[in-house]
């Protein structure tokens, strides 16, 4: 039975990894018949927009008559807060405008959008919701960065925390099946929101790499790959959530011993700056190169030697699942999902998060180790490819789909 | 160039919300209320 689907995000389409997973999920599914529109908010986050249609809604206007509304409430304590609840609103006003009535599900890609949905929808239209990040550990991370003197327990009782892990509890509930990717996160949900299990469905994403193979020839006047040198490779946004900071302290200690390497990374972020500098302070310029961001992630992906993904709060990131197809091997950190991903010894190493020693004793091993290196990509590669199947992905989506339907 | 202008879609958005539409989210209204009674304190403005 083919079916009409609103892939829906309150984050920005394109981009980051929703948009690598909307993407391939959209492709299989019209290849299937089904008919898909995908909705989020645009780039400049100014509006919202029905990306496949190419139709555009202007949030701002909005603004001044939510604030005035929002103005008087108890809960919004602060701008961050304000402008979540004015971005939820927002969203509201617009998806309740596109005639909800003409899907057979709406697929949330967040709990944010799962809980508006279940606030604006026709009440026979059910809602899945992917979830592809854990909402308030990334808020937890997103306050140490900038109160970096504040402990756990006076982050946690922050207002901003404590919203959005209310928000984040009422997006799961107002979900009807959820879908997560990694059983961390599956079981993050049961234990820390009192989820019970059988709302959720766990199964891996699925990729297609094809598209990544293809770059323009002129990319390669960009940077290349020193003779002799092996290219330690990260592809990760530069916030603190992200263990930038930890690959710096691990790079300077190998700086010291060796010197037949260097290490391009690839992202952008509120820490770029402070990463640089930090970089430049540790006397690796010469070594490490940010090379923001780009579409032509395969360029890089091709041409490195190890991934390195040093986070401390992590699911199950697009970009190891790239790497690994590339035939790369990985070294990660221990950090939630990514054990699920990377076995250790035999696709890649992982380590301690936070502890840039042993990290550093894994670059020096792999690099070291020639033979060990390659097997461990080929191994990578095999495994992934198993694993990381689109046509699964599919498969699997449509067994959700149609549970989701049975429910309703 | 927009496809819908402001007045629009507030028209086409109040036609569509349902019945019994509020803002703010009457969930998070409760949360704050149970918060409220939970803290003798006023909320600070930190965070």
């Amino acid at each position: 039975m083919n079916v009409k689907i609103l892939i829906a995000t309150s984050f920005r389409i394109p981009g980051g990894g929703i948009w690598t997973f909307v993407r391939h999920l959209k492709n299989q599914l019209e290849l299937k018949g089904h008919e898909v529109d995908i909705f989020g908010q645009s780039p400049e986050l100014n509006d919202y927009h029905l990306y496949n249609k190419n139709q555009t809604f202007d949030k701002l206007p909005f603004r001044n008559f939510l604030i005035r509304i929002l103005g008087k409430d108890d809960f919004v304590t602060n701008n961050r807060i304000l402008n979540a609840e004015i971005n939820r609103y927002c969203f509201e006003f617009v998806t309740a405008s596109l005639n909800l009535a003409q899907y057979d599900i709406i697929h949330a890609q967040d709990v944010i959008a799962a809980r508006s949905f279940r606030r604006v929808k026709p009440r026979h239209i059910p809602i899945v919701t992917s979830v592809h990040g854990y909402l308030s550990g990334a808020i937890y991370y997103s306050l140490k960065t900038g109160n970096r003197n504040l402990s756990d327990e006076e982050i946690y009782q922050t207002d901003t925390y404590q919203y959005y892990k209310f928000l984040e509890r009422i997006g799961y509930q107002s979900s009807d099946l959820i879908h997560t990717s990694s059983r961390w996160m599956r079981n993050n949900i049961t234990n820390r929101f009192s989820v019970k299990p059988d709302k959720i469905v766990t199964f891996p994403y699925g990729m297609d790499i094809k598209e990544l193979q293809q770059y323009p020839q002129g990319i390669s006047s960009q940077i290349q790959k020193p003779k002799n040198k092996k290219v330690i490779l990260t592809t990760s946004r530069l916030v603190y959530l992200k263990g930038i900071h930890d690959l710096l302290d691990s790079l300077e200690r190998l700086k010291q011993e060796r010197d037949d390497w260097v290490c391009w990374i690839l992202g952008d972020g509120e820490m770029k700056k402070e990463l640089e500098e930090k970089a430049c302070q540790l006397g690796l310029n010469d070594r490490v190169f940010f090379l923001g961001t780009t579409q032509y992630v395969g360029y890089y992906l091709q041409q490195a030697d190890i991934f390195v993904l040093p986070s401390l709060q992590e699911n199950q990131p697009f970009a190891l699942i790239e790497a690994q197809l590339f035939g790369l091997p990985a070294i990660v950190s221990d950090s939630h999902g990514l054990p699920e991903l990377v076995q250790d010894g035999e696709t890649g190493f992982i380590f301690p998060a936070g502890d840039s020693k042993k990290l550093y004793s894994c670059l020096t091993e792999m690099l070291e180790k020639d033979t060990l290196r390659i097997q461990m990509g080929e191994r990578a590669k095999k495994w992934g490819e198993q694993h990381w199947s689109t046509r699964s992905l599919l498969h699997d989506v449509e067994n959700l789909y149609q549970r989701a339907i049975q429910l309703a | 160039m927009k496809d819908y202008s402001a007045e629009e879609l507030w028209k086409k958005a109040k036609k569509n919300l349902p019945k019994g539409y509020q803002i703010p989210d009457p969930e998070m209204v409760k949360w704050m209320n149970v918060k409220k009674d939970k803290t003798s304190k006023p909320l600070s403005r930190k965070g």
